[in-house]
């Protein structure tokens, strides 16, 4: 796996730059993160030139609203000597509540005294200020002289810059699709985890949200809602979202909007609150419970059905209108339901898909090949009655036989270092038999060509350095993968370390 | 020979923000920095006699930063760093190398990437820095979660360095 250098939202080198600098990383850890830098110095300086930015922002920033900026003459970065005062002084102010013993360091009164004859020796033009500031300096030197000999006190301890999630912080989905988005707010990105109580406004596009039970909703603006604390819901505030709940698990999401709660019993279905008062639920396949919070009155709506509620009327039965919604539970019908959060589906897949390329702490699934009639057996690794990796036949020994319409999925997995062990761990629900995946290298490399994205540039692979660059590990990374439901969902379990692909085989869609 | 306090006031204009970056390295606090930085620059002037000229001085505060900041940390009760003396030279050394780059100019991108920043963006830096509001009570002020707060403060920070670069890059300014 190739190693990215670069300052960019996918690098998670600074963060983990940073958690090094925290001590927050294991003593293991810490040595493992230590060997990545000294072996890439250029990744010191990459950390370096991020925090001396951070440093100036928050300083032109600072100086907006402090209260000492107007010691600050003009636009400049520059410090003068007095600001060096007036900032030691202030500093000097804050020291009430830990001391550290006066060392090498410590200023003794003729020290700054000798200061404060510079300022006076320069004649600023800012005299008045230098005046203030040494006689706030020479009585605070006088002080510490008589009152605290051979003691000095620092501020308290401080606050993080760059602070970390709290503990208590829950993820309870991912950001698993977009289609044209714009958010209110400009840096939430495709792949993003979501935490409970997170608030979301898309103003244009489509997105989709995956839960970490399996259920997707897709948002379609202009819509607001936040997560709630379950790990299977959402709460609408305005416009209309579509669900979908596929599997097993994912059944009993629930919706909540402004006055009602809407609980799938396993289907497709539509939500829609208009100006916070009125609810409406459309069901297109299979079941949704509703119910009123404030009354406990409760409905089944079946499908084909549609249930409106208004507090002043209550509910009106309508028949489902699919166009009020197709757009958005149509979002892409190839997308497979994603069970875990350390997964998420990106769509067709187009360009360079080499390693260092695509790098994310979470294993991506696209779209290579939709509608593929095989026109040669294709060899795979697994799938049919052989349903564990490693495959006991062997790989590449199995084979998914001409004649079939397939749509081929490629799941990758591209830490962004190799220190970086990321676990996903996750089930990949396609709904529709599996017919074959391939998870060995040689066997990748064989049916780039038959089964890959067209036009599409994967991973080459260095036999000399013994390096598997591409597929699953199971000796020294442990991956594991098993097909579950009767051969239409893949459990994964993967360590990464280094790159991990697997091309999965299903059945068309009709 | 000795460097006056104009040279001491001057080399400390210039390098600025590579020491105080150098001491967040160290302290991995912004706010320790500074007081790291004040301590440090007010005893270069204290030792102005000894120190012999323009490099000595940088390598001195550089030095000076090293042992300060690692004894403030002790001092606090942190936990020693548990970064090795190497790894810690590697910084120092990166540090000296972007204390290159102007000072001005630097700040001159920043400021244009900031006002090409959408307007959202800088409102939430204006609350985190000027406002001096915890993430917590930006959140609850801006109706979203902390996390997601964290995040959008990340990201901007990425954003404006990658910005400040393409700037100095098209200035011809070495990064």
């Amino acid at each position: 796996m190739s190693t990215n250098l670069h300052l960019d939202e996918d690098n998670p080198l600074y963060d983990r730059l940073w958690d090094y600098l925290s001590g927050e990383l294991s003593e293991e850890q810490a040595k493992a993160f230590e060997q990545f830098l000294l072996s890439n110095p250029q990744a010191v300086e990459a950390g370096v030139e991020l925090i001396e930015m951070i440093v100036l922002t928050r300083e032109v920033f600072c100086r907006e609203g402090a209260a000492r900026r107007e010691l600050f003459l003009g636009d400049s970065s520059s410090y003068r000597l007095d600001d060096i005062i007036f900032a030691i002084n202030a500093k000097d102010k804050d020291r009430n509540e830990q001391s550290y013993q006066a060392d090498s360091f410590g200023l003794s009164v003729r020290e700054l005294c000798s200061v404060c004859g510079y300022l006076f020796w320069q004649g600023a033009r800012r005299h008045k200020v230098a005046i203030a500031s040494c006689a706030a300096t020479l009585l605070l030197a006088l002080s510490l002289f008589l009152f605290a000999p051979g003691k000095q006190t620092v501020s308290p301890p401080l606050r993080a810059v760059r602070p970390t999630v709290p503990a208590e912080q829950v993820v309870v989905a991912t950001l698993s699709g977009a289609q044209g988005a714009r958010w209110y707010d400009p840096h939430v990105m495709l792949g993003d985890v979501l935490y409970a109580g997170e608030y979301l406004k898309l103003e244009e596009g489509f997105a989709q949200i995956t839960t970490n039970k399996g259920a997707v909703a897709v948002l379609e603006a202009p819509c607001e809602i936040q997560l709630t604390n379950s790990q299977n819901g959402i709460r609408l505030v305005s416009g209309k979202i579509a669900g979908i709940c596929e599997t097993e698990q994912s059944k009993g999401f629930v919706v909540q909007t402004p006055r009602m709660s809407v609980t799938d019993l396993g289907t497709r279905f539509g939500v829609q609150v208009v100006n916070n008062q009125q609810t409406q639920v459309h069901v297109f396949k299979g079941e949704v419970d509703v119910a009123v919070r404030a009354t406990g009155q409760s409905e089944r709506i079946l499908a084909g059905s549609a249930l409106s509620y208004d507090r002043k009327t209550g509910f009106t039965r309508m028949a489902a209108n699919a166009n009020q919604f197709t757009q958005g539970i149509w979002l892409d019908r190839f997308a497979p339901a994603i069970e875990g959060n350390t997964a998420y589906w990106v769509g067709q897949l187009s360009g360079n898909i080499d390693l260092g390329q695509r790098e994310s702490r979470s294993l991506q699934i696209y779209t290579e090949r939709q509608g593929l009639l095989l026109e040669r057996d294709a060899p795979v690794d697994f799938g049919g009655a052989v349903t564990q990796w490693p495959p006991a036949r062997g790989y590449g020994m199995q084979k998914v036989s001409a004649g079939q319409s397939v749509d081929v999925y490629l799941l990758h997995l591209d830490p962004p270092h190799v220190n970086n062990k990321q676990a996903v761990d996750c089930v990949i629900d396609f709904g529709r038999p599996i017919l074959g995946v391939i998870g060995a290298q040689d066997t990748l490399v064989a049916t780039d060509e038959m089964l890959g994205a067209q036009a599409c540039q994967y991973p080459t692979f260095d036999r000399t350095d013994g390096r598997q660059p591409r597929g699953l590990d199971v000796d020294q990374f442990m991956d594991s993968a098993e097909l579950i439901r009767g051969g239409t969902a893949i459990r994964l379990s993967l360590n990464g370390g280094v790159v991990d692909q697997i091309r999965v085989v299903v059945e068309s869609r009709p | 020979m000795s460097v006056s306090i104009e040279t001491i006031v001057e080399t400390l204009n210039k390098h600025r923000t590579a020491l105080i970056g150098f001491a967040w390295v160290v302290v991995g606090d912004a706010q320790l920095a500074d007081d790291v930085f004040q301590d440090v620059s007010l005893a270069a002037i204290r030792k102005c006699e000894q120190i012999q000229d323009p490099d000595h001085l940088i390598s001195w505060l550089r030095h000076a930063i090293r042992l300060r900041g690692l004894e403030m940390r002790r001092n606090l009760g942190r936990q020693v760093p548990v970064m090795s003396p190497e790894v810690l030279d590697l910084f120092e050394s990166a540090s000296s190398k972007s204390s290159r780059v102007n000072e001005s100019d630097r700040m001159s991108s920043l400021r244009q990437c900031i006002d090409a920043m959408p307007d959202r963006s800088r409102e939430l830096l204006s609350l985190r820095y000027s406002h001096d509001l915890k993430p917590a009570e930006i959140a609850a002020k801006t109706r979203r979660s902390e996390p997601a707060i964290y995040k959008a403060i990340a990201r901007i920070h990425l954003a404006l360095a990658q910005c400040v670069k393409q700037r100095l890059k098209i200035m011809g300014v070495r990064s």
